[in-house]
């Protein structure tokens, strides 16, 4: 089981969509150099935890939508399977709203959709 | 002519025995009576003597029974009136013991009635002031965040404004974390009382606003105005507010 801590390992403040113009903390900016690297490095059976509460204050949709269904859009994984290698906690109950959203952008992607830019390169 | 004169009573009476006795006077015997009619009456003297006797006698003894009914009676009476009485305290006795224990069970039963009554009825007050109370914080929220997210959707990013941006990017991510905390805690109180659709408009409220109001280009600094955003935003505040207006007013 390997963990994920998106207020320790990436930033504090996860905002915007794209790299360009937002930046290093952007949804993109984690798909590509955190959560895909982690999904890849998991061994069969093998959960990634998420931890999506610690030092974050809040997400907002533009970031959830690209950081984490983006995965599926871009047709790194399908919804299912990045579904049950995800293991998303909090102890903040008002987190369970971003959970359920992540969950509910997860399952609404649509599987290889779109073409990411730098998908040839990874 | 052997009539005894003691017989000879005119127009007398036997008061004691209450019988009347005829009586003639001894002339009218020696003028206007024969020996067959002295006879007669002496016979008919004789068997009213007897009747007489018969009467007084029979008198006597009714005299005696009545006078013992009485006593009998009295002591019939007595006994039942002592009968009654003891029967009658002890009941009174029984009753007061009872009527005391019912009194007393009437009491507590209205005094615990009374209080069920209050804590229920403060207890509706209280969850309808609750109810007033997170309705209209969670409509001052909605208003908030409908402001704050139509003045940000109308206007594209601007680099000279960057901290008002960051202001209202911030204060529209907090809102809508506060608006889902509400949303919840008025459905948990006022579950029972809210109907269907008033249910799904307020669940799926901040989810949905979430997505319109931080998505697409939120945060980004290529966004452009976005007009249709901003009637979204408008559209489904007012729709919430006035679903959470008709829970309050309930």
């Amino acid at each position: 089981m390997k963990e994920l801590n998106i207020g320790k390992k990436f930033s504090t403040d996860p905002s915007g969509r794209y790299i360009d113009p937002d930046g290093d903390a952007s949804g993109e900016a984690f798909r590509e150099n955190y959560l895909r690297d982690a999904i890849n490095s998991l061994e069969p059976g093998e959960k990634l935890v998420v931890i999506i509460d610690d030092g974050v204050e809040s997400y907002g949709s533009s970031f959830l939508v690209e950081g984490f269904a983006g995965m599926v859009k871009y047709g790194y994984i399908h919804p299912k399977e990045l579904l049950d290698k995800l293991d998303i906690r909090y102890t903040d109950e008002d987190f369970e709203f971003y959970k359920d959203k992540i969950i509910q952008y997860i399952n609404e992607a649509k599987y290889n959709s779109e073409e990411y830019p730098r998908k040839n390169n990874i | 002519m052997n009539v005894d004169d003691s017989v000879y009573h005119k127009n007398d009476s036997d008061h004691s025995s209450g019988v009347a006795t005829v009586v003639l006077n001894k002339s009218d015997f020696d003028h206007n009576v024969n020996e067959s009619d002295c006879r007669v009456i002496e016979s008919i003297r004789l068997s009213s003597k007897n009747i007489v006797s018969v009467i007084d006698d029979s008198l006597v003894g009714l005299e005696e029974k009545i006078d013992k009914i009485p006593k009998s009676i009295e002591e019939s009476v007595g006994v039942a009136s002592s009968d009654i009485s003891e029967a009658v305290i002890k009941s009174n006795e029984d009753i007061g013991n009872d009527a005391i224990a019912l009194a007393v069970f009437v009491a507590i039963l209205g005094a615990f009635s009374a209080y069920l009554f209050n804590y229920f009825h403060w207890r509706m007050v209280r969850k309808k002031d609750n109810v007033n109370n997170i309705g209209m914080e969670l409509i001052g929220l909605i208003e908030e965040l409908e402001e704050t997210a139509l003045r940000y959707w109308i206007r594209p990013y601007d680099k000279d404004q960057k901290e008002e941006i960051l202001v209202d990017e911030i204060r529209i991510k907090t809102i809508v974390r506060q608006i889902d905390k509400q949303a919840k805690i008025l459905k948990k109180i006022n579950n029972s009382k809210m109907g269907r659709n008033e249910k799904e408009c307020i669940e799926q409220f901040p989810p949905k606003i979430f997505d319109i109001v931080t998505g697409g280009d939120f945060e980004s600094k290529k966004r452009k105005s976005s007009k249709g955003r901003a009637m979204k935003i408008s559209k489904s505040c007012s729709d919430v507010k006035s679903n959470i207006r008709s829970i309050v007013i309930k």
